[in-house]
């Protein structure tokens, strides 16, 4: 057989909203934030390398200045011994020294080291170098911007051409120190972006989960509903894009529900119109039976008159489950089972049919329960009627009320036992038309679809055993009264 | 006992004419509130056997009228409502009792005999005048322990002036309570079945009130 999908096999979710929109933002700010950071990197780079391009061509004219400045202020004998009285100040061993443990102090920085400059007269002749190793080849020297390359060390540099004067200048920064600069300053440039945008991302999913929030809210209010409920969801505080779903969502619960009452309403109604044709028929085969001298007639409407009864038992239990169905609010009376149990024991032991039954009843135990008394009645008569029903002839009945629980057990013939068991579990028994056995059937199928129906609405268990073995062979049902309010003592 | 049926569905009306008839109930039947109203003010029932459910006026408002009407026949519904709501509030209209549909013929008839003792206050089953006794459910008249063998309108004729003891009734009020409408009885057939039947149970039982009708003396 085809085995029936459970359920709670709900279909895993493959798509998740917040996920997607939060890794989709994720992306989103992440290349945004590369393709920014990378711009702005190589512009800061390239503003940087220009303005350090302005200071070497700045350095190079200050130098210039202050040559020509030696020139006319000193005889050109002693140019020379200025010159080297200023040298000291660029010693670069002193310098080393003097930088070694700090980066920078109040008489300069580590990097003067990293820069060069040469002033050469248009003759060749070396006039100042601070003496770091720049390729001193008065020949390649070409006017403006160059790069060149020693082996060890790269350089950038500036020359300055003084025909004039007859001088050439040329200022020139270590490349390794400019690059190290130049990308620490375009570092920086980007560095709050770069801490800013986990903290972007945070608000964002942050702000994700509360935009998703009113979804998450009917996805809980809908999870928290029973199956049968179907009144509309609130749509409170909404946000406008969710109206138009809980509108069409409510649309839907509102025609669901007016199906299901039509269909309990048809339930109910026809059961209902069923009743006057019944008792015409039923009229009729009474007025048969006592007309008739005709024992063969007698005989068959009799037998008519066993279906018509059957049916009538029929109509009435379809009837009492529609309303039962039906019913929308719990009733709140003060029950006494025993005395309820009593009640129906005496009703039914009065029958002709049930006089063959020996009842044992053990109630040492008062139950009481705030339920519905008229539900209690038709619950307690079921079980009872089908205790006896189903009661072996000449056999005990016995009933048991004891720790909030009700327990029936009634002896039946085994041939009825072996098919109850044939059936796949006696929960079975407790859906509609479901009969234990067709050969014993005189009930409707519905006694215990009924029984169940009540006890799930005030929250009781009802179940049934089959008892079998050498000495024993019947039927337990039994009952449990969980009393969810508190009973006044 | 002469008993109005307003029942709409002709065919349960048949089946229950069938089955009073022969515990010789007169049966009459209509099937509508306004012929019901019709028949009540023209002629005289000993009970009225209501469906709820009819067609124009309601089994409700035929009950209400019937008792603004000062018409108090005792009213037995028989109708497929089920619920509290519908008999309290057909009991509460003047109803005397209430019978859900699909019913037992017997039960049906046992509610009968009980409402047509009430007028006479008695509660027993069987009516008893000095050493006579009628049983209803039986049909059965003795006297002095002899069974009298009665025929039918001979033994609705005692029933309804058992039942009205002490009152008189005239010849035209017999007429209508033990005939019914498809009967057609002969201008002196009451003092041809009140001469039989005082020839069977003897005399002193009922009394001709001359110019007027026919009585069972309390004294009796």
């Amino acid at each position: 057989m085809k085995k029936q999908p459970s359920m709670n096999l709900i279909p895993k979710p493959n798509r998740s909203i917040r996920r997607y929109l939060l890794s989709s933002i994720f992306a989103i700010v992440l290349v945004g934030w590369s393709i920014s950071s990378a711009l702005n990197f190589f512009d800061a780079q390239e503003q940087v390398a220009e303005v350090f391009d302005a200071e070497l061509a700045q350095m190079s004219r200050v130098l210039q200045s202050l040559v020509i400045a030696n020139r006319r202020l000193t005889a050109p004998s002693e140019q020379s011994s200025t010159y080297a009285q200023a040298l000291p100040y660029f010693d670069q061993e002193v310098l080393a020294q003097q930088f070694e443990e700090e980066e920078f102090n109040e008489s300069g920085h580590e990097y003067e080291r990293k820069i060069a400059f040469e002033v050469w007269a248009d003759t060749g002749q070396l006039i100042l170098a601070n003496h770091l190793a720049l390729p001193q080849n008065f020949d390649s020297l070409r006017s403006g911007y160059d790069s060149s390359d020693t082996g060890l060390v790269s350089w950038r540099s500036f020359t300055l051409t003084d025909q004039t004067n007859g001088l050439v200048v040329r200022v020139a920064q270590r490349t390794d120190v400019r690059d190290e600069l130049t990308q620490e300053i375009a570092l920086h440039s980007i560095a709050p972006g770069l801490l800013m945008t986990p903290l972007i991302l945070l608000i964002c999913g942050f702000a994700i989960r509360r935009g998703l929030h009113p979804l998450a809210d009917i996805s809980q209010q809908l999870k928290n509903r029973n199956y049968d409920t179907l009144t509309p969801l609130s749509s409170a505080e909404t946000p406008r894009e969710l109206q138009q779903l809980i509108t069409e969502l409510n649309q839907l619960f509102n025609r669901v529900s007016e199906s299901y009452q039509r269909e309990r309403r048809f339930t109910a109604d026809a059961a209902h119109e069923l009743r006057t044709p019944l008792s015409i028929a039923k009229i009729h085969l009474q007025n048969v039976q006592q007309i008739s001298s005709d024992e063969t007639v007698q005989k068959y409407a009799a037998k008519a008159l066993v279906g018509m009864e059957r049916l009538i038992h029929l109509v009435s239990q379809l009837l009492t489950l529609s309303k039962i169905e039906s019913a929308k609010t719990l009733q709140d009376d003060l029950v006494n089972v025993n005395a309820l149990v009593d009640d129906i024991l005496d009703e039914l032991s009065e029958l002709p049919v049930n006089s063959h039954t020996h009842i044992n009843t053990d109630s040492n135990e008062q139950i009481l329960l705030h339920s519905s008394e008229t539900e209690m009645r038709i619950l307690l008569r079921n079980l009872l009627d089908n205790a006896f029903r189903y009661a072996e002839k000449d056999s005990d009945l016995d009933i048991k009320l004891s720790n909030q629980r009700l327990t029936i057990f009634n002896q039946c013939p085994r041939g009825m036992l072996n098919m109850a068991n044939g059936s796949k579990s006696t929960e079975d028994l407790f859906e509609r038309f479901k009969r234990g056995t067709q050969t014993y059937s005189e009930g409707s199928g519905l006694g215990l679809a009924i029984c169940r129906q009540i006890c799930d609405r005030y929250g009781y268990s009802v179940g049934l055993t089959v008892i079998a073995d050498e000495t024993i062979h019947g039927i337990e049902t039994s009952v449990i009264f969980h009393q969810k309010k508190p009973l006044e003592s | 006992m002469r008993v109005l049926l307003v029942e709409d569905d002709k065919l349960l009306a048949e089946g229950i004419e069938v089955a009073l008839s022969l515990d010789h109930y007169v049966v009459d039947s209509v099937d509508t509130g306004e012929h019901a109203l019709h028949a009540l003010e023209n002629e005289q029932f000993d009970l009225l056997v209501l469906d709820l459910g009819l067609p124009g006026i309601s089994g409700y408002e035929l009950l209400t009228q019937v008792r603004n009407n000062k018409n108090m026949t005792p009213v037995l519904i028989l109708t497929a409502r089920d619920h509290i709501d519908d008999k309290v509030k057909g009991l509460d209209l003047g109803a005397d009792d209430y019978l859900l549909k699909p019913f037992d013929v017997a039960e049906l008839k046992a509610r009968m005999r009980a409402l047509l003792r009430r007028p006479g206050g008695d509660r027993t089953p069987e009516l008893v005048i000095n050493d006579l006794s009628i049983d209803p459910q039986a049909h059965r008249v003795t006297r002095a322990s002899k069974t009298i063998s009665l025929s039918p309108k001979e033994f609705a004729l005692l029933h309804e002036l058992a039942m009205h003891k002490g009152r008189i009734l005239s010849k035209e009020q017999l007429t209508t309570l033990v005939y019914g409408w498809s009967d057609d009885p002969d201008s002196n057939s009451i003092e041809v079945h009140i001469h039989n039947l005082r020839k069977k149970i003897g005399a002193g039982i009922v009394e001709t009130v001359r110019g007027v009708g026919y009585r069972i003396d309390t004294q009796s």
